[in-house]
């Protein structure tokens, strides 16, 4: 889609919704999906005389981001008054922070062809989200239980250069912030939205102009708003047109025309009055979840000789990523990767089909080693997987018992082998005639008559000796 | 005999206490008071269900023996705070028919912690914006003194009707706010005690702000001891405010700190600037700190029109957009005819003088005039609270004139909305800094009105002050309206 003439430059605003009970500067709860204006205490509804109390669990989860986005936290910030119209924006404006935000200047590692990329972050600040105004048969109905949520804006510096890119990043981020419980992520209730900056320039000249467009809830959503502006702006270029700076709006097909900068209301923006600057301690400073990131997570995994991408299944599903370190445990790389393997196939199928099952990672890890040390085979693994977790039993028994334990010994396997493949003579024939993909059919037949529990490397060999001895 | 009404607060809280008058009894006759004095348009609406409520509850209580520290005393409240279930307009056409659904932390605790009567809402400069409550959509309340020279005089604003009313004896206190002399300017006019605690020592919490950093809740009193003893009831930390600040209390009641050895300073540069008269009470107050040991010295402050233009920037500034919430889509009348948006419609309910701040602040704060002006105003801002920090090194009080005059008619016509804003050039300081400061009576101007001396000291000092006014109070020779008038 992309073509040579124009690179794009592509930066991101994040909103995502600190997860608490009640809002930023009120006691209202952020509770989704309740009746309309049933979550709303004085100061959502803007009374006269209604003051804002900072919610200080913000505050930590705000931390907690910035310290995982490799941010330097700012001992001292402070929160501003941002003012516009709007029936859904009782007080008149929003309370953010402007002049000085809470952390700045860090990064999120993300990949781009298999290849590591920092993506810097210019500042993450703490703002109030606005209520709904929702339009119904010619009128406007306003629900402020959205009004005063708590909300992180993540910004990020122009350091982006595609859609692919842009939407590992937001997908990253999303992981990232419910790994450590700063933001639910959940892009459906509105609790992870971006605004996209986007401008073109021909290669090895400066930025052109942006153009914002807003409203985007998913990282599908964002790949198509960038393929649709490209293919927008640079048609313009192409025919020798200018690219406005305006404001566009992204309706899951394409953008459309909001204002332009010229139309853009003046925000008057002040230090709130009623909050003092935030000063933290230095316990407050330090605040840090324990938990792996993920994109920590998808780097020791891509060590392993996995790629990025691909490690990133495990590493941005947290069940997955607690099953890979608690049942590798003790494994060594060969084994992991086998884990690895078991865990994006079998294991996430299973899970998937199965909500909320609970594997014994003991028994998990004795699975990998009984594969590892070719005790059992592929295939009977599989039904071992099941079987395990269903009955809890350990793995080891259940070969025991049921006799599954792969048969590893050269000559009881030429044994088997020449027995079953004496009933395929005319194959046989036909197979050194020159019909080669015969051997899948012997190995076929092979298997089903041994319930796989031959070493299948093993079998390979026995076979070919077996069928070139007078060839 | 003077009767119960006219009594300062400290000696009915003693009769009451002493049971030789019932709560009830005297709430009636508070109301009767109101009632002879309706012709100062000070109460905008009467609280008697609640107040009889509360006297019986106090009845009660005194009976037992378990008085709380203002039992049954009656209080006026500044109709900006807000009351539950009562009206809280802050004299607005925009709020004419708000109902309050929660209460201000200072009232809460005045009735529930305190015991006093809530006897009603008190007529103000609408949204505090005022220095003669002409600018209140209930009509201006009138200064009892009035009947001095039988022209009708401002009480002075924006706590008009809360500083009218207790020197005209209709509530023994009456809640003011102070956001840049609206407490301490009216009480100079009407002849009473005005009292703002420094900044962060009472809950801002339901009063209706005016310009956030500056609002001040403050008493007025016919006494300095009166004042004290409501202040000790006021202030405190309230986590709910995060503006609110986390000092131990002060005891005012029984502040007793000599002015002995004391500096007193005094800006002698604005000495040569004002009315005669005033400049002779003010000698007067020096005089009596010079006779108790206290040393005078003369200090050098900015001309007075240097602070009054940084708070004016600032002001205006919080006000327009604390004003913001009213939009149209919740307050104001929904039946006047259709003139634009729904945001005007509201706007149009503000009086002039609330649209003028209004527009001043918006400009002010004007992405292209942030830096030359709200910015800059800040920064001053800092500049003169350093100065005076410094200045408080070697000073512990400063004094000067509440007022450059007494007070003036109701007719007076200002020639332009900035010589109104000099009402405020005296008081403004302490709300840019944040002290504490209080007007007490001194004496009397040219027309034999009543002037306030103005008393300053540094932030959270309020012991010192509070013993500097008594000290004033004892030695002016200030007779009040009522003693002036009925109780000779």
């Amino acid at each position: 889609m992309t073509n040579k003439k124009w690179q794009m430059v592509i930066g991101l605003e994040v909103h995502a919704q600190v997860s608490t009970k009640s809002k930023l500067f009120s006691r209202g709860s952020t509770e989704y999906g309740q009746e309309p204006n049933t979550c709303t205490d004085y100061l959502d509804l803007g009374l006269p005389g209604a003051l804002p109390v900072l919610n200080q669990a913000c505050i930590r989860k705000a931390v907690m981001t910035g310290h995982a986005l490799h941010m330097t936290l700012n001992q001292k910030s402070s929160f501003d008054r941002k003012h516009y119209f709007y029936p859904d924006l009782p007080l008149g404006y929003q309370i953010t922070q402007f002049y000085e935000p809470i952390a700045q200047n860090g990064y999120l590692p993300i990949w781009v062809n298999n290849e590591i990329k920092n993506v810097q972050i210019n500042r993450i600040h703490l703002e109030t989200d606005a209520g709904k105004s929702i339009h119904k048969n010619g009128k406007t109905y306003i629900d402020l239980n959205r009004c005063g949520v708590p909300l992180m804006e993540i910004v990020t510096e122009p350091d982006m250069h595609g859609p692919e890119e842009a939407a590992t990043f937001l997908r990253v981020l999303q992981a990232t912030l419910k790994s450590i419980g700063s933001c639910d992520g959940n892009m459906e209730k509105g609790q992870l939205r971006a605004d996209l900056n986007i401008s073109l320039h021909k290669p090895g000249e400066k930025f052109g102009t942006r153009v914002e467009v807003k409203n985007i809830n998913s990282a599908n959503f964002l790949k198509k708003a960038i393929m649709y502006e490209y293919e927008r702006q640079s048609s313009i270029l192409d025919s020798g047109g200018i690219i406005q700076q305006e404001t566009r709006l992204f309706n899951e097909k394409e953008t459309i025309y909001m204002r332009t900068k010229e139309d853009s209301e003046d925000y008057r923006y002040m230090p709130d009055p009623d909050l003092p600057p935030l000063v933290l301690n230095e316990e407050e400073l330090i605040c840090k979840s324990d938990v792996r990131l993920p994109y920590n997570v998808c780097k020791e995994i891509a060590r392993l000789g996995i790629k990025l991408e691909e490690a990133w299944i495990v590493a941005e599903n947290q069940t997955l990523s607690d099953i890979f370190f608690e049942a590798g445990k003790g494994l060594n790389n060969e084994e992991k990767l086998i884990l690895f393997k078991w865990l994006i196939g079998d294991v996430l199928s299973f899970i998937n089909k199965n909500d909320g099952v609970e594997i014994d990672l003991v028994h998990l890890r004795n699975l990998i080693l009984l594969l590892s040390q070719e005790k059992i085979s592929g295939k009977v693994a599989k039904d071992l997987l099941i079987e395990f977790i269903e009955t809890k039993q350990d793995p080891y028994y259940i070969v025991k018992e049921k006799g599954l334990e792969q048969i590893s010994d050269i000559n009881e396997i030429t044994k088997i082998v020449s027995d079953i493949m004496q009933n395929y003579d005319k194959e046989i024939a036909e197979y050194k005639n020159g019909k080669d993909n015969l051997k899948q059919f012997f190995i076929g037949k092979i298997l089903a008559a041994t319930q796989g529990k031959l070493n299948p490397r093993l079998t390979q060999e026995v076979l070919e000796n077996y069928l070139h001895i007078d060839k | 005999m003077i009767k119960p009404t006219h009594l300062q607060l400290h000696e009915i809280k003693k009769i009451l206490a002493d049971g030789q008058i019932s709560p009830l009894t005297l709430l009636n006759e508070i109301y009767q008071e109101i009632d002879e004095h309706q012709n100062l348009n000070n109460y905008v609406t009467l609280t008697k269900n609640l107040a009889f409520q509360q006297a019986e509850i106090s009845y009660e209580r005194i009976k037992k023996g378990n008085a709380r520290p203002l039992e049954g005393i009656p209080i006026g409240v500044k109709d900006l705070y807000l009351v539950k279930g009562e009206l809280a307009t802050s004299c607005s056409e925009v709020l004419r028919d708000f109902v309050a659904p929660f209460e201000s932390h200072i009232t809460k605790n005045l009735w529930e912690k305190s015991g006093a009567i809530c006897i009603g809402k008190l007529n103000m400069d609408e949204f505090a914006m005022g220095s003669s409550n002409r600018t209140s959509c209930f009509g201006p309340s009138i200064n009892p003194w009035s009947i001095k020279n039988g022209k009708e005089l401002v009480p002075g604003g924006s706590s008009g009707g809360s500083a009218s009313a207790v020197a005209a004896g209709t509530c023994f206190a009456a809640l003011g706010s102070d956001t840049g002399g609206s407490v301490r300017q009216p009480a100079s006019f009407c002849g009473v005690v005005g009292f703002k605690p420094s900044y962060g020592r009472c809950s801002r919490r339901g009063m209706i702000a005016y310009a956030s950093s500056f609002d001040q809740a403050g008493i007025l009193t016919r006494s300095v001891q009166d004042a004290a003893i409501m202040m000790d009831q006021m202030i405190g930390n309230d986590p709910l405010d995060a503006t609110s600040a986390k000092m131990p209390k002060p005891n005012l009641e029984n502040a007793n700190i000599s002015m002995h050895g004391k500096v007193v300073g005094y800006p002698a540069n604005w000495m040569t600037i004002i009315d005669e008269s005033v400049v002779n009470a003010w000698k007067k107050a020096l005089n009596i700190f010079a006779d108790l040991g206290a040393k005078i010295e003369p200090i050098e402050l900015l001309n007075f029109d240097s602070y009054l233009s940084v708070y004016y920037l600032l002001t205006t500034a919080e006000a327009a957009s604390n004003l913001a919430r009213y939009t149209g889509i919740c307050y104001g009348n929904k039946t006047k005819e259709d003139i634009g948006s729904a945001y005007n419609k509201t706007f149009e309910l503000f009086g002039e003088e609330v649209k003028r701040r209004i527009f001043t602040g918006l400009h002010d704060l004007s992405s292209e005039n942030y830096n030359l002006e709200y910015n800059l105003g800040l920064q001053t801002r800092s500049y003169i609270k350093r100065q005076f920090t410094d200045l408080f090194n070697k000073i512990d009080l400063i004094v000067y004139p509440s007022s450059p005059r007494e007070a003036f008619a109701l007719d007076n016509v200002f020639q332009n909305p900035a010589e109104s804003y000099h009402e405020d050039v005296f008081t403004v300081l302490a709300n840019l800094i944040g002290s504490p400061a209080i007007s007490v009576p001194i004496g009397y101007g040219k027309t034999g009105l009543p002037l306030g001396i103005h008393l300053m000291s540094e932030p959270f000092s309020e012991e010192l002050l509070i013993s500097a006014a008594k000290e004033v109070e004892a030695k002016a020779d200030f007779i009040d309206f009522l003693r002036s008038y009925h109780d000779k």
